[in-house]
């Protein structure tokens, strides 16, 4: 493929694609990747890990994995952005994290909108809050306001109402 | 209220996002490999939760971290790989990329004995058989990252700016264990020899590079940020004291991680 066609498909490729195709070994799709996915990508890591240190290490090992050949072939996208995540998370400091707006996901969660509408407001915040920053029990409470026994139990009720609302 | 199936998806979905208490989740990832289901469920949840990433405003990234993946896999663009004393200029001395590189290199290097080298005092035999076990088959193997272990850092690559081996010390500076990123050709002839080359003081060789994942004990006061590892192709029989003679077919420099703030 010359490098004009590949940038005139990657331009209507979406991350998922690019994913599958970089796992599959297509060095041009990973760069393709990096450059539309690696922002959005960044965000979360920098959200989950507090620090850019872990951030940039986070987002750099797994783009490594799936250019080394390790990320799976299936589902490529979705596991890169829990690789990502689980690998800030597991450095995770107190440092500065960027704001999160939970309402946005909405519109923003691809597939999950729908879902995500039929919870109540602080279930939403409940759920995307932990996700977004990786919060512990202990945080999401103190982000939320409230008991932690409270903020676990809108946690709980959101995951189980996203469950049902995804016919799992 | 709820049933069982529910209580299991929920544990599955905390698992997944990271809110449970380190004991339960450590109970909760040992019964994965007896309750597949509850891992199957725990894999669900990350992909069906991957979409909320996009709530946040995307952040441009340094571009270092794009040109440490591109130096990990070997795509690094055309600038060649300085050798011998050269080892010590140019993107070499790069301090951020080669921060971000290494850091990586952890990550992925599936050096179990690295990640418990303090812990365990130099896990040299379960350490070395897993790296040998590495090395035979030419892959990284991932493991799960641990916090950034504190400790001494180079990855040493090849004249392509391929990063091929992963070395590391205890944060006491006692050991160094080096771990292969990836199958190392076989010279034709010699064999492999791995030296510490600090400012101007001759190059001091810390002995023959095979076995991987041995433990190099009592490093020289010169094994320090700054100073290069190299490893040069010898010829066999030569006295390990003396220089130098074969070409140097990888080299890195010698980083700093603080365990705290890497």
């Amino acid at each position: 493929m010359s490098a004009d066609s590949a940038a005139e498909t990657s331009a209507t490729e979406t991350p998922a694609t690019l994913a599958a195709r970089a796992a599959a070994g297509d060095r041009p799709a990973l760069s393709d990747l990096y450059r539309t996915a690696g922002p959005r990508l960044y965000a979360l890591a920098l959200a989950v890990a507090g620090d850019k240190p872990g951030a940039e290490t986070a987002l750099a090992a797994a783009f490594v994995e799936i250019g080394s050949g390790l990320a799976p072939r299936d589902d490529t996208w979705p596991w890169l952005v829990d690789r990502v995540r689980s690998r800030a998370l597991s450095g995770r400091t107190d440092g500065p994290r960027p704001a999160i707006e939970p309402a946005r996901a909405i519109e923003r969660a691809d597939g999950l909108g729908e879902a995500l509408a039929q919870l109540s407001e602080i279930q939403r915040r409940a759920l995307v809050m932990a996700y977004a920053s990786g919060a512990s029990m202990s945080e999401l409470a103190s982000q939320l306001g409230l008991p932690e026994v409270a903020a676990e139990a809108n946690l709980r009720r959101a995951l189980l109402r996203l469950r049902r609302a995804l016919g799992r | 209220m709820t049933g069982e199936r529910d209580v299991l998806a929920v544990l599955a979905a905390e698992h997944a996002l990271g809110t449970l208490s380190p004991a339960v989740r450590q109970k909760l990832s040992a019964l994965f490999r007896s309750e597949p289901e509850l891992a199957r469920l725990a894999a669900e949840w990350r992909t069906d939760l991957a979409p909320l990433a996009a709530t946040l405003d995307p952040i441009e990234p340094p571009a270092e971290v794009w040109r440490a993946v591109e130096a990990a896999l070997g795509s690094a663009p055309a600038a060649r790989a300085p050798m011998g004393s050269g080892a010590r200029n140019g993107a070499w001395n790069d301090v951020g990329l080669w921060r971000v590189v290494s850091l990586v290199a952890i990550c992925i290097a599936g050096a179990l004995g690295f990640a418990h080298l303090d812990q365990h005092g130099g896990s040299e035999h379960g350490g070395a058989s897993h790296l040998e076990a590495a090395h035979e088959q030419g892959v990284a193997v991932p493991i799960a990252a641990a916090a950034a272990p504190a400790g001494h850092f180079a990855v040493l690559a090849d004249e392509e700016r391929k990063g091929a081996l992963l070395a590391r010390t205890d944060s006491g500076l006692h050991r160094l264990v080096l771990a292969p990123l990836r199958a190392l050709p076989v010279p034709e002839s010699g064999h492999y020899e791995l030296w510490l080359v600090a400012g101007e003081a001759p190059p001091l060789s810390l002995g023959q590079l095979p076995p991987l994942g041995r433990v190099i004990e009592r490093l020289p006061g010169s094994f320090a940020p700054g100073a290069a590892l190299q490893v040069t192709v010898e010829a066999d029989g030569a006295s390990p004291s003396s220089r130098p003679s074969g070409p140097v077919r990888f080299a890195g420099t010698i980083i700093q991680i603080d365990g705290t703030s890497p």
